[in-house]
C-alpha cells in the first residue's frame, strides 16, 4: 500500500514537471468529462453535505429570529437569554398551522438565513418587514415580531432597562414625584 | 313560563342607577328584586399583579354569562362603537371615577340658548343628592376648580397630581388656564376592608385594593344588606302590564338556561342604560301600546347622546411616568360653560390623563405594524417608554331627534330579541366644537413642552357614556318621565338611568345618573 502511494506522488510530481501531461489532446472526450465532472460533483457533495449542517427547523429559526428582533443590547437583555424564542415557539405551534410554520421556515432557509452574518440578518429581516415587495411575507414576519415583542416586554427581566416595574401589589407610591426630582 | 313570588318593586340593571335605587328602596323596607342579564366581575382575576396584566386587561370582566355576545346595530358616526358591560354593577365595574357635577346653566340650554330642552330639576334641586352620593362613594377632591358650582367639601382630600398631570398643568398655567384636582370616585384614605388608591394606573382593570368605589363596592352592598335580592343571569325581555293597560304588571325575563319567567311587581324601575331602556319599552308593544310602552310620542329612544371627544398624546424629553397615579388626575373647566364668542354652543372639560399604562400598551399604540425591529426598537423604546401622556376633552352633544335607538327590523341577538339599531350624528356644532378642543388640547400640550403630538383618530363621538333616549319633562307631549322619573303614560314604571337626561351636558354623566337615581328612589318612597 505505502508503495503504491510513493509510486502515485511520484508520477503526480513528475506530471507537474512536464505540463504536457495535462494536456487535454492526451484524453478522449469521454475521459476529460471525468476528470472535469469528478472534482466538480466533489465540490457540490461538499456543499449540499454544509448545507445539511445547518438545520433548518421551527426552533433554529425563531432563536435565531429571536436573537435579532431583540437583540442584548446595553442594559437591554437579548429575547433568547430571557427565553422568549421557546415562549413564540410554543404560541406558534399552539395557534398556527402546518403550512404557516413550513413557509416561516422555508422563508428563512431560502435565504441561508442561519449562515448569515449578524448585519446581513438584519438587512434580511428589513427585507422580511417591507410590505412593498412582498406582503404575504410581511404579514408573515411582522407577526413574528409581534409574538417576540409581546412576550418580551411581559417578561420582568426586560424591565429595568425601560424604567418600569409590575403595578401591583406595591402600586406606585412615588407617582407624585418627577423621575427627575427622584434622581437629584 | 313560571312565575315568583311578588314583590314591591323590580330594578332592571344593577348599575350606577340600579344599585342606588336598589339600596335606597331595600333600607326602606321594601322588597325588592334586582334583574341582572350579566354575571359578576371575577376578583381573583384582576389583571395587574400579573407579569402579563397587558395581555389580560379584561380577564377582570364577567365571562360566560349565557346570553352570549350582544350586539348591536349603528349607523352612525365613523368609528362610534358603543362600550357596554354585561354585568354586575353595570358599567361602573369599567369606569375611570371622574365625579363631576353639572353647572347650573347645563340644566337650562333650551331657557339660556334656545337649544334642545330644560331639564325639570335645577342644580340646587340636584345639589343634596350630590353630596350625599359622593358622601357614601367617598369621592376624592380638592375644592381649587374656579369653576365648581356651590358645593360641600369633598369627602375625601384629593389625590395628588401626577408628574405626567403635574406637566400638564404648567402648560395649563402658561395659557392662563385653570387646571384643578381631578374629583374621582376612588377613595384616597382606607376605608373598613378598602384599601386606598395606591396609584397603580389600572383602574378600569379592575382595582386590587377595592379603591374604586363601584356599585359592587358600595351601593350594591347596602342594597343586599338591606334585603334586596340580586338575580343574576335574568335577561328582561318584556313589561307585562295589567288590563289597565296603565299599570305594569311585572317584568318577563330569561334565565341563563333560557327559561322564560315572570317577576311580578307592584313598581317596576328601568336602570339597563340609554340603549337597553328603551330597547325594553320597544320591545314590550301590545295592541294598546304598539308603538312600545310609553310612547305615544314617538320619543322612546331619540335624542340618544354620547359626548364629543378628543384625545392628544404629546411626548416629552423627561421622563413623567403617565403609567402611573389615577387614570383622570386633572381637570380643566374654563371651556366648560357657553361663550358666545365661540362659535359653538355649549362646553367640554378636559380631563389631564395617568393612563399609558405599561411598555406593551405603548408599543401596540404607537409601533405595532412599522418595520422597527432589534436596535432600533430598544432604543425606541427606551426613549419613548414613560416619556408620553394624554390629554382628552368631553364635550356636550346637542342631540337631534334622529339621534335614536330603536330595534332591528331583521337581527336578534342570541336570546332571539331584537337587536338595538343606534344612529348618531354629530353635526355643525358638533364639529365646531372638536375643532376646537383639538385645538386647545395641542396648545396646552405645546406649552407643557411635548412634542410630536398625536391626535387620536378614533370616533369624535364616545361611547362609553350613553345619555338621552327617554327623556325627562314637564310637559308629557315633549318628554318620556315627569321629574320624579316616573314615565307619562305608565303610572308604576320609573326610570332611572342615564336615558333620563334631557341633554347630555358636558360633565362626566354617572355622578348625575346616581343623583338623580337617588332623588327619584326617595320620591317612590315618600309617594
Amino acid at each position: 500500500m505505502r508503495h503504491r502511494l510513493t509510486q502515485g506522488l511520484a508520477r503526480l510530481v513528475n506530471a507537474v514537471r512536464h505540463r504536457s501531461a495535462f494536456s487535454v489532446r492526451r484524453y478522449s472526450p469521454g475521459r476529460r468529462l471525468l476528470v472535469a465532472g469528478v472534482p466538480l460533483a466533489g465540490a457540490g457533495l461538499a456543499w449540499m453535505g454544509w448545507r445539511r449542517r445547518t438545520v433548518y427547523d421551527l426552533e433554529s429559526v425563531v432563536t435565531a429570529t429571536c436573537d435579532r428582533l431583540l437583540p442584548a443590547r446595553g442594559e437591554h437583555p437579548g429575547a433568547v437569554a430571557l427565553g422568549i424564542h421557546r415562549l413564540v415557539i410554543d404560541e406558534l405551534r399552539a395557534t398556527r398551522g402546518d403550512d404557516y410554520l413550513a413557509s416561516l421556515v422555508a422563508l428563512l432557509r431560502d435565504h441561508d438565513f442561519l449562515d448569515l452574518s449578524s448585519e446581513a440578518q438584519d438587512d434580511a429581516i428589513s427585507r422580511f418587514l417591507d410590505r412593498g415587495r412582498d406582503r404575504a411575507t410581511a404579514l408573515m414576519f411582522g407577526n413574528l415580531l409581534h409574538r417576540s415583542v409581546h412576550h418580551y416586554l411581559a417578561h420582568p427581566g426586560a424591565w429595568p432597562a425601560l424604567g418600569y416595574a409590575r403595578p401591583q401589589p406595591l402600586g406606585y407610591p412615588d407617582y407624585a414625584s418627577c423621575p427627575m426630582e427622584r434622581s437629584t | 313560563m313560571s312565575g315568583n313570588e311578588p314583590v314591591d318593586v323590580c330594578v332592571v340593571g344593577s348599575g350606577a342607577s340600579g344599585s342606588v335605587v336598589a339600596a335606597t328602596l331595600a333600607a326602606a323596607g321594601r322588597r325588592v328584586v334586582v334583574l341582572e342579564s350579566g354575571l359578576p366581575t371575577r376578583p381573583e382575576r384582576i389583571p395587574t399583579i400579573r407579569d402579563d396584566w397587558e395581555h389580560h386587561l379584561f380577564d377582570f370582566f364577567p365571562r360566560g354569562d349565557g346570553s352570549g355576545r350582544l350586539a348591536y346595530a349603528t349607523d352612525n358616526e365613523p368609528g362610534f362603537r358603543v362600550s357596554r358591560f354585561k354585568g354586575v354593577g353595570g358599567s361602573t365595574m369599567h369606569f375611570e371615577g371622574f365625579y363631576i357635577r353639572v353647572h347650573p346653566g347645563d340644566l337650562r340650554r333650551h331657557t339660556e340658548l334656545g337649544l334642545a330642552a330644560d331639564w325639570p330639576v335645577s342644580y340646587d334641586t340636584l345639589a343634596p343628592f350630590y353630596d350625599r352620593v359622593e358622601a357614601r362613594l367617598g369621592v376624592s377632591g380638592r375644592l381649587d376648580n374656579p369653576f365648581d358650582p356651590p358645593r360641600s367639601p369633598y369627602p375625601n382630600p384629593a389625590i395628588a397630581m401626577s408628574c405626567a398631570v403635574q406637566r400638564m398643568k404648567a402648560g395649563c398655567d402658561t395659557l392662563g388656564l385653570h387646571a384643578a384636582h381631578a374629583p374621582v370616585a376612588i377613595i384616597s384614605r382606607p376605608d373598613g376592608d378598602r384599601g386606598a388608591c395606591n396609584f397603580c394606573g389600572g383602574c378600569w382593570t379592575g382595582c386590587l385594593h377595592g379603591a374604586i368605589s363601584n356599585a359592587a363596592q358600595t351601593y350594591l352592598v347596602d342594597a343586599r344588606a338591606a334585603g334586596a335580592e340580586l338575580r343574576t343571569r335574568a335577561s328582561a325581555t318584556r313589561l307585562v302590564l295589567d288590563r289597565s293597560g296603565r299599570r305594569v304588571a311585572g317584568v318577563e325575563y330569561l334565565d341563563g338556561n333560557g327559561a322564560l319567567h315572570l317577576q311580578p311587581a307592584h313598581q317596576v324601575v328601568l336602570c339597563g342604560n340609554a340603549v337597553e331602556t328603551p330597547r325594553l319599552l320597544l320591545m314590550s308593544a301590545r295592541h294598546d301600546h304598539p308603538d312600545g310602552l310609553a310612547n305615544a310620542t314617538g320619543l322612546v329612544g331619540r335624542y340618544f347622546s354620547a359626548h364629543v371627544t378628543a384625545s392628544v398624546s404629546a411626548t416629552f424629553d423627561e421622563r413623567v411616568d403617565a403609567h402611573k397615579g389615577p387614570n383622570i388626575n386633572g381637570m380643566v373647566q374654563d371651556f366648560w360653560d357657553h361663550d358666545d364668542a365661540r362659535d359653538f354652543a355649549g362646553g367640554y372639560v378636559i380631563a389631564l390623563r395617568n393612563a399609558e399604562l405599561g411598555p406593551y400598551f405603548l408599543y401596540r399604540r404607537r409601533f405595532i405594524g412599522q418595520p422597527l425591529f432589534g436596535a432600533a426598537l430598544l432604543d425606541t423604546l427606551a426613549d419613548t417608554f414613560g416619556h408620553t401622556a394624554t390629554i382628552s376633552a368631553y364635550g356636550e352633544h346637542f342631540a337631534a331627534a334622529d339621534d335614536r335607538v330603536d330595534l332591528h327590523p331583521d337581527r336578534k341577538d342570541t336570546l332571539g330579541l331584537p337587536v338595538p339599531r343606534i344612529r348618531i350624528r354629530h353635526r355643525e356644532n358638533e364639529r365646531a366644537m372638536y375643532a376646537h378642543m383639538r385645538e386647545q388640547l395641542l396648545a396646552i400640550v405645546d406649552a407643557a413642552g411635548g412634542q410630536d403630538p398625536e391626535v387620536a383618530a378614533s370616533s369624535r363621538a364616545l361611547g362609553t357614556h350613553l345619555m338621552g333616549t327617554c327623556r325627562m319633562g314637564t310637559d308629557p307631549t315633549n318628554s318620556v318621565v315627569d321629574a320624579s322619573g316616573r314615565t307619562h303614560e305608565v303610572d308604576n314604571l320609573y326610570i332611572a338611568d342615564g336615558s333620563l337626561f334631557p341633554t347630555s351636558t358636558p360633565s362626566n354623566p354617572t355622578l348625575t345618573i346616581q343623583a338623580m337615581a337617588l332623588r327619584i328612589a326617595e320620591g317612590m318612597v315618600k309617594a
